[in-house]
């Protein structure tokens, strides 16, 4: 029998017998376009010509300064067009739906960027688009959910269960199992079933493809250290794939740890979780002894989520990567911190990588080099974060 | 092969020409005491065996109906601990064969070698997991051969090409969820020829005609809906509901 998507003991195909035909159709045209060099053209046009690729590799220096360790560049993904990292995956799974045949795009978002980014890339093709989100997730997120009305794609509530993203996948699969020929799920990030973690990890290596150069002609040598926020991880495999080889490269992802892992209310899966199999893949989740998923809390829309891509699970496992929990408010306190001292303002998912990085970067050397990926902007946390510090923005 | 209680109540209605009547029900929604009281009601009433949902947190596969009913039992406490002590005790008066419905993570996270073990000491038959399909099948067989528990293999009519391979290695018998409208006896027809074993199929609701329309085109009948949306009228009363129900789908399929 076939082990199609492993990586080591995790991932798989776990899904209903109902979706079965349709993640093998796409795992042939996945197969089948990967190899084309037509295909990654055209990707890599509209990564530049329509994203705004390559991102900038930034030379933060005030925040070295101030840390006093080692030298941080931030990787700014945030420029992209939509404001995150998304889109990179987003316009690779388009093209795979458009030659594919599929009208219908529907797609499950925490905090709205894989949303708006789906959103957006289906109003330039002209394609169907329905996204599904939590109804807690729609609440702080509401700037979010009028981009993607105003782009034409329709926002499901999604109400069942904790009303956040593990549900809207769920509800996302379910629309996906009822209306299989005509409909094309795109998957947000490096999780669920074979080839999605494998497909969105290829479509956003780009990151550290690009890191890796840049930094070769600024310094003329790899970085020390990567740092990267995980939720389902799919900035952070982005971030870490091409320096998986290089193993002096240290692998750091930052993980939600909301209220603190001694706390009930967190979404600290790598810390917290146990191996199990949901989501069609077997990975680490936040769950309790007779296997129902926990519910998970973070401040951070994007991170709530209790589980983690199998990719991930295999490099903690492996121990080449290794994950930190930072709490709401040292995420906060670090989109603060680097709001004025770089006048750069993260996404609250983000600013979880800068928090991890403030606290690795004083342990280094000064002639060590540390990236962070800088995976979202934060326009969309302002309400959010102005309601955490008890500042009133609404009239 | 004989394994279990399953395999006699298969090989009964095969030679006696009965078509087999399987109720659904979510364990533990009104509470176990309920739970026993309505497999009882039914298994006196006609049922030739149950399938019993284990409910969980996340049901991807399940429909509305049957999503709430794991709502309600999660909220009054059911685990899969008491499931395992109320079938133990239902086993004292009843013989009618029990498989649970379960999803994938349940299984794994109690121990797959310990869960089978414990589905053998209680007297269940058989477990449904629809959340693991027949390319993940390994994830349990052995250890489900190894304690005599049928694997239930389930097809769609999306299973297009899948059909003869699922029905080929499939135990127990062939679950089949056709579609309520239009190709539903054409699918079960491709799955009956493809079978060795009884083909069951999933009447998703309560319409007796629809139940009857599929009978010429399985060996059975899986009530998934009907009795979760009994239990969601009727509550503590619904004992006698699901018996009444369960006599008129009896003697209208003996009928035909």
């Amino acid at each position: 029998m076939s082990k199609a998507g492993r990586f080591g003991e995790f991932g798989g195909q776990y899904v209903p017998e109902t979706v079965m035909n349709a993640v093998h159709e796409l795992e042939e045209a996945y197969n089948k376009y990967s190899k084309d060099p037509e295909f990654w053209e055209e990707y890599r046009r509209l990564c530049c010509e329509y994203a705004g690729r390559p991102s900038l590799l930034y030379y933060a220096e005030k925040m070295t300064k101030d840390l006093g360790g080692c030298k941080i560049y931030l990787k700014r993904e945030d420029l992209n067009h939509t404001g995150a990292h998304k889109i990179n995956n987003v316009l690779g799974q388009i093209l795979l739906a458009k030659r594919m045949g599929k009208k219908r795009i529907i797609a499950e978002t925490g905090a709205g960027q894989h949303g708006v980014a789906t959103a957006t890339v289906c109003a330039l093709f002209g394609l169907e688009c329905e996204i599904f989100m939590g109804v807690e997730d729609i609440e702080r997120q509401r700037l979010n959910v009028y981009r993607m009305e105003l782009l034409g794609a329709k926002v499901i509530g999604v109400n069942s269960g904790t009303g956040t993203l593990k549900d809207a996948v769920n509800e996302a699969m379910r629309d996906w199992c009822m209306h299989i020929d005509t409909t094309f799920y795109l998957i947000g990030s490096a999780m669920g079933p074979h080839p999605y973690p494998t497909m969105v990890r290829d479509f956003q290596k780009i990151i550290s493809e690009e890191a890796k150069v840049q930094l070769m002609e600024k310094e003329g040598k790899l970085p020390d250290c990567v740092v990267a926020c995980v939720g389902g991880g799919s900035n952070a495999i982005g971030a870490f794939y091409d320096f998986i080889p290089d193993e002096s490269v240290r692998l750091v992802g930052a993980e939600a740890a909301g209220m603190g892992v001694e706390t009930k209310l967190h979404a600290a899966t790598v810390a917290k979780g146990d191996v199990g199999i949901f989501h069609g893949m077997k990975s680490y989740f936040l769950q309790n002894e007779e296997g129902q998923i926990a519910p998970v809390y973070s401040i951070s829309a994007g991170l709530d989520y209790p589980g983690v891509g199998p990719e991930h699970a295999n490099l903690y496992k492996t121990g080449r990567a290794s994950y930190m929990a930072i709490t709401d408010e040292e995420a906060v306190c670090a989109l603060e911190y680097l709001s004025r001292t770089e006048g750069v303002i993260p996404a609250i998912e983000s600013a979880h990588a800068v928090a991890a990085a403030r606290k690795i970067a004083p342990t280094m050397k000064q002639d060590e080099i540390m990236i962070i990926c800088l995976s979202g902007r934060g326009d969309k946390d302002m309400q959010q974060i102005a309601k955490y510090r008890g500042v009133n923005i609404n009239d | 092969m004989i394994k279990n209680r399953l395999d006699t109540v298969l090989v009964q209605c095969k030679n006696a020409g009965r078509k087999m009547l399987i109720p659904y029900l979510t364990a533990g929604d009104g509470g176990f005491a309920l739970t026993e009281e309505i497999i009882l009601a039914m298994a006196e009433n006609g049922a030739d065996g149950v399938v019993l949902g284990v409910p969980f947190s996340d049901p991807i596969a399940e429909a509305p109906v049957a999503q709430q009913a794991s709502e309600r039992a999660l909220a009054g406490g059911a685990s899969l601990a008491g499931i395992f002590d109320m079938v133990k005790q239902l086993r004292t008066k009843t013989d009618i064969p029990i498989v649970l419905m379960l999803y994938i993570n349940t299984i794994f996270r109690t121990g797959k070698e310990g869960f089978f073990a414990k589905c053998k000491e209680c007297g269940i038959e058989g477990v449904m997991v629809p959340d693991m399909p027949f390319e993940e099948k390994d994830e349990i067989q052995n250890f489900a051969d190894a304690a005599g528990i049928h694997n239930i293999s389930l097809v769609t009519a999306a299973s297009e090409g899948r059909i003869k391979m699922i029905a080929d290695d499939a135990s127990g018998f062939l679950y089949c969820v056709a579609p309520n409208q239009g190709d539903g006896s054409v699918f079960l027809d491709q799955a009956k020829a493809a079978a060795e074993i009884p083909v069951i199929a999933e009447a998703e609701i309560s319409d007796l005609e629809l139940v009857l329309q599929r009978l010429d085109h399985c060996d059975g009948i899986l009530l998934s809906s009907a009795i979760v949306e009994l239990v969601e009228k009727y509550g503590a009363e619904t004992a006698e509901a699901a018996a009444l129900f369960v006599k008129k789908a009896r003697a209208a399929m003996d009928m035909q």
